[in-house]
């Protein structure tokens, strides 16, 4: 009885010194912690961006279904993505994320004469037009532009814990999160890892990264582990009757379309978006079905003063998830000295027992 | 019936001199942006009234192009770097393009275009 004590003991022991080696999801996913990522405005950066005027800049794009009706959100101020698990039980995880914009337009097209679902506070609202179309075959549709001070989207989903797969409420499977990775089992090239109305996104190509980059919260690496992702080339349209749909955006891509850069000590996204386009399963489960953020600052940064610790798209901002903001990291983490460490005291522990337990 | 009579050919008149008043023009609106590596091209069909052009039209096409410069076209063929992402937003009354270019992880330019009418 004593010895299988020890035993869980040991297992525990384990498990705090090598967590990813044996869970599929990182130690630091529990009910109330949360992931916060930026994409921040910086008015400097806008002379960068060759033929734009400042309106057309933004540090969030967003399309984003509502009852069937798809709408254009942009955001001209900061913009917050945060992630927070409320609940983890029963192998999965319950999310919520909120996309906090500010200084926002929201447009769409629909059948003059119908009313457009309304998800945004009315007293945050500037200013709302409808504009009649002035094109063929669509005279009987009019534009909204909405402009708005602020708005949050929000919603929840659910990710299996064993393998990171990402269901809707309704049980809708959309791919698997890109909150994290398994630093145990990287993805493989051609994996499929989010799809969305028949778009499907699939792993590039896998790298590690033998530096460090900074981010809101700290600095990570080196060194790094980068995968970048491939999307087809999209339409995103609106449905206006049974009959006719307009195109409200459309998305090419050559080379890839996606990228993420991973801590793998944590194995937290620290740029989740660092080519700005954002085609995961975690936006898919409550809606968005597409979406590019910029931060701007680090943009400036990485253009203008050619600081290469910066990325851009969203930066990991801030998180109470418990690991030390630390400036390198081992990886792989059992290595030559540590883990000779560990394994000689786990030997000494085993020997101790039994030696104990032939006294007896 | 005298009076609808008389009613209904005025408006007959009134409507045959509208008509008759309205002179159709087209035109296209067309922007293009460059960078160093890339660049962006938007553009629209109008056909409008001249007497009312920014009341009486229709935008017939919106279309646009984003890409690479011949040079950084050929070297990503080769290399895989410079690489872009490429986004095309209709707009009530025009579309904005921007080509947003890549080295690695690194996005190094973004170039934009719009057109619309009213002019923008």
């Amino acid at each position: 009885m004593k010895l299988s004590m020890y035993f869980i003991f040991l297992t525990y022991l384990m498990l705090i010194i090598f967590p990813a080696e044996v869970l599929p999801q990182p130690y630091w996913v529990e009910p109330g912690v949360y992931i916060t990522y930026i994409a921040s405005r910086y008015d400097p950066y806008f002379e960068t961006v060759k033929g734009a005027t400042p309106e057309q800049i933004h540090t969030a794009e967003l399309y984003y279904t509502v009852n069937g009706t798809l709408f254009r959100i942009f955001a001209n101020n900061d913009t917050y993505v945060r992630f927070e698990f409320i609940k983890v039980e029963k192998g999965y995880a319950t999310v919520r994320v909120a996309i906090n914009m500010s200084n926002v337009t929201i447009s769409t097209i629909f059948l003059n004469g119908t009313k457009s679902p309304i998800f945004w506070n009315s007293g945050d609202v500037m200013s709302e037009k409808l504009l009649p179309s002035h094109e063929p075959g669509f005279e009987d549709c009019v534009w909204l532009e909405v402009k708005l001070e602020k708005i949050i989207l929000s919603g929840t989903y659910k990710i299996r814990l064993e393998d990171g797969a990402v269901f809707g409420m309704n049980g809708t499977y959309y791919g698997k999160t890109f909150l994290w990775f398994d630093s145990t089992n990287p993805p493989n090239v051609n994996e499929s890892i989010a799809i969305n109305k028949g778009m499907e996104t699939t792993v590039w190509k896998v790298g590690t990264l033998n530096r460090s980059m900074m981010t809101y919260y700290g600095k990570f690496g080196p060194p790094l582990f980068s995968v970048l992702y491939s999307t087809e080339n999209t339409k995103f349209y609106q449905k206006i009757d049974s009959e006719r749909t307009y195109p409200l955006m459309e998305i090419s891509f050559g080379g890839p379309s996606a990228g993420i850069v991973y801590d793998p000590s944590t194995e937290i996204a620290i740029y989740p978006t660092i080519i700005e386009n954002a085609p995961y399963s975690d936006f898919y489960a409550v809606g968005i079905q597409w979406a590019q953020f910029t931060d701007e600052k680090s943009a400036y940064n990485l253009i203008v003063k050619k600081d290469k610790s910066w990325g851009t798209g969203l930066i990991l901002y801030d998180t109470n998830a418990e690991f030390d903001k630390v400036e390198t990291v081992e990886y792989p983490k059992p290595q030559t000295l540590p883990a000779y460490f560990f394994y000689g005291l786990l030997f000494v522990l085993m020997t101790a027992v039994l030696t104990f337990k032939r006294w007896r | 019936m005298r009076k609808l009579v008389a009613m209904l050919f005025g408006l007959l008149i009134l409507a045959t001199g509208f008509v008759a008043a309205t002179i159709w023009q087209t035109t296209v609106v067309k922007d293009y942006s460059e960078g160093v590596y890339g660049i962006a091209v938007a553009e629209v069909g109008v056909k409008y009234d001249i007497n009312n052009p920014y009341t009486n039209y229709e935008i017939t096409y919106k279309t646009g192009y984003g890409g690479l410069k011949d040079e950084y076209h050929r070297q990503m063929l080769l290399t895989g770097n410079p690489y872009i992402t490429v986004s095309k937003d209709y707009q009530s009354n025009g579309i904005i393009v921007k080509t947003y270019v890549y080295f690695d992880l690194v996005r190094v330019e973004t170039v934009v275009a719009s057109a619309g009418w009213p002019y923008t």
